[in-house]
C-alpha cells in the first residue's frame, strides 16, 4: 500500500522520534511512504488568525502535491492533519475551488482531483485492519496500564474527525488493547492538552495539561500513548516544568503510538526513538 | 514583517446568524479546557457579541486563550462554530490595530512560512524573540535545551525549494485582504 506522506515542521524537529518510529512501523505493516516533495507548512494555528483564505491557499498547494497517484496523504501530526483535512473538505466547494485555483494560477498550481487526507491511527487500524496489526505482535505489552489520550485535533470538528466518537473514541483503546496492553478509562481523552498556546501562554497551556497528568496518575497509569507532537510535548516535553510549576510528580512516560506499536511489533526501542524523551521511558521498558 | 491596518468591526453574515442563533445553555463554557483562566468564559463572550459590546469583546483576554479544541464548536446545539468565531475576532481585533503578544506571534509565524514556505522551530523562535521581546524565551529554555541534548532542535534553515512564485501568491492575497479590510456584513 502507498501513501504520500507529510511530516509538517514538527516532524523533522521537535518530533523526531515520531517521525523514526512512524516510518519503521510502516514498514512493518508493508505501507510505502513517499515523502511530498517540496511540502510547505499547513499553518498551524497562526495563518487563521490572520485570513480564512491563508489556511486554505497552504491546504491547497499541499494537496495538489498530493494529487500524484497514489492520491491520498498520511498526516502524522494531528493539527497539520486537521487543518489538511479542513482545507480537502472546504475544497469540495465548486465555487470556493474555483476562487482557490485563480488565486494560484500565477504559481502554476491547479487542484482537481479530490485527495484523501488521513491519519496513520486510521490507516493502522482500518486499512491495514486492528486484526492484521494485532497478528503481527510478537512482544505483548502484558500488564502496561495505558492512557490512550487522543487529543482534540483528531476527534474534531466532524468534518475531519477519524471515524470515531468526537469526545469519547475507542480507536486508539483498541489498538493498545490489541497491543497486550491494558487501556484504562479515562475522561479526558479528547480533553485539550493546551498545546497551541505554549508559545503565547504558556501557565495557561500548563493548566491544561496538569489534569491530564493529575487525571492519569490518580489512575495509577504507567504511561500515555499519544497521537500528535504538541501533545507530546505538551506531556513530555513540559512535564518536569509543570510538576516545578505545582511542586507536584508525576514522572508519568509519554509514548507515540507508532513507538508503542513497535515496541509490541518487535522493532528493536533504538530505531524508535525512546531515548529522544524528557520523561525517560525506560523503566517500562523491563517489562517487554 | 507584517503590519495589519484597518477599522472595520463588521462581521459576515454567517458568523451573525450564528451569533443570533446562541441561546445562551453554557454547554461551550463546560467543555472548554481552558474556560478557568479567561475573563469571559466563552458563553459570556457570546452573550457580549449579542449586546453588541465590541470594547469588551477585542479586548477580551478570551479570544486569545481559545486553543482551537472544538469542544464548544462540536458540542453547540444551535450548530454555533464558536471556534471559527474566535478566529475571526482575532482577525478583527488585529484588523483593528490590537497588539499583543498572541498577534506578535501570529504574525511573526505567518510572516516566516510565506517567506520560506516551511518552518524552521528555532529559527521561527529567534524572529518571534526579536519582535516580542527576549523573555518569551525564559519559559522554553529548560526544555528547549534538554531537546537540543535530544537531536531534536535542528539547525538548519528550510526553505522550499519551489516556492517563489506561491510566495507572491501568498503575498498577494494578504496585500488584498489588507487593503478591502473585513468582508463586509452587518453591523450586530
Amino acid at each position: 500500500m502507498r501513501y504520500h506522506y507529510l511530516p509538517g515542521c514538527s516532524l523533522h524537529g521537535s518530533a523526531r522520534e515520531y517521525a523514526d518510529s512512524f516510518q519503521a512501523v510502516s514498514s512493518r505493516l508493508g505501507i510505502e511512504l513517499l515523502e511530498l516533495k517540496d511540502w510547505n507548512c499547513c499553518g498551524a494555528t497562526a495563518a487563521k488568525a490572520i485570513t480564512d483564505e491563508l489556511p486554505l491557499l497552504l491546504a491547497a498547494r499541499n494537496l495538489i502535491l498530493a494529487q500524484e497517484p497514489p492520491g491520498n496523504i498520511m498526516v502524522p501530526c494531528n493539527l497539520c492533519y486537521n487543518n489538511l483535512a479542513k482545507g480537502a473538505h472546504l475544497l469540495k466547494d465548486p465555487d470556493l475551488k474555483k476562487k482557490v485555483n485563480l488565486l494560484l494560477q500565477p504559481a502554476g498550481l491547479k487542484l482537481e482531483t479530490e485527495v484523501a487526507v488521513r491519519h496513520p491511527l486510521d490507516v493502522y487500524c482500518l486499512d491495514i485492519g486492528l486484526a492484521e496489526v494485532i497478528a503481527r505482535v510478537v512482544r505483548p505489552l502484558e500488564g502496561w496500564k495505558v492512557i490512550s489520550y487522543y487529543g482534540c485535533l483528531l476527534t474534531r470538528p466532524k468534518e475531519v474527525a477519524i471515524p470515531d466518537s468526537n469526545y469519547h473514541p475507542q480507536l486508539l483503546d483498541n489498538l493498545v488493547r490489541g497491543l497486550g496492553a491494558q487501556p484504562l478509562p479515562f475522561s479526558g481523552k479528547t480533553t485539550c492538552c493546551g498545546g497551541p498556546l505554549l508559545l503565547t501562554d504558556p501557565n495557561v497551556a500548563y493548566s491544561a495539561t496538569r489534569k491530564l497528568l493529575d487525571e492519569a496518575r490518580e489512575l495509577g497509569a504507567d504511561c500515555f500513548v499519544v497521537t500528535c507532537p504538541m501533545c507530546h510535548l505538551s506531556l513530555d516535553g513540559k512535564q518536569k516544568i509543570i510538576e516545578k510549576k505545582y511542586n507536584t510528580k508525576y514522572d508519568i512516560p509519554v509514548f507515540y503510538f507508532t513507538q508503542l506499536m513497535g515496541l509490541a511489533l518487535g522493532v528493536s526501542p533504538k530505531d524508535l526513538g525512546l531515548k529522544r524523551h524528557l520523561v525517560s521511558p525506560f523503566k517500562l521498558l523491563g517489562r517487554v | 514583517m507584517l503590519s495589519v491596518t484597518g477599522t472595520s468591526r463588521k462581521l459576515d453574515p454567517e458568523a451573525i446568524a450564528m451569533i443570533n442563533a446562541c441561546y445562551q445553555c453554557g454547554r461551550c463554557s463546560g467543555g472548554c479546557p481552558v474556560v478557568r483562566e479567561m475573563d469571559y468564559s466563552p458563553r459570556a463572550l457570546l452573550r457580549h457579541l449579542q449586546l453588541g459590546r465590541w470594547d469588551q469583546v477585542l479586548f477580551s483576554k478570551t479570544i486569545w486563550l481559545c486553543a482551537g479544541c472544538y469542544a464548544c464548536a462540536v458540542g453547540c446545539p444551535r450548530g454555533v462554530d464558536l471556534t471559527w468565531l474566535m478566529s475571526r475576532l482575532r482577525q478583527v481585533a488585529m484588523a483593528c490595530g490590537l497588539e499583543n503578544l498572541p498577534v506578535k506571534f501570529y504574525q511573526t509565524f505567518v510572516s516566516t512560512i510565506v517567506q520560506d514556505g516551511l518552518l524552521s522551530e528555532p529559527i521561527f523562535l529567534v524572529n518571534y524573540a526579536r519582535v516580542a521581546g527576549w523573555q518569551v524565551l525564559a519559559g522554553q529554555l529548560e526544555s528547549g535545551w534538554e531537546m537540543f541534548l535530544r537531536g531534536k532542535i535542528p539547525l538548519r534553515p528550510v526553505r522550499l525549494n519551489n516556492g517563489g512564485a506561491f510566495r507572491r501568491a501568498l503575498t498577494s492575497l494578504l496585500q488584498q485582504e489588507q487593503a478591502t479590510g473585513q468582508p463586509s456584513g452587518g453591523d450586530l
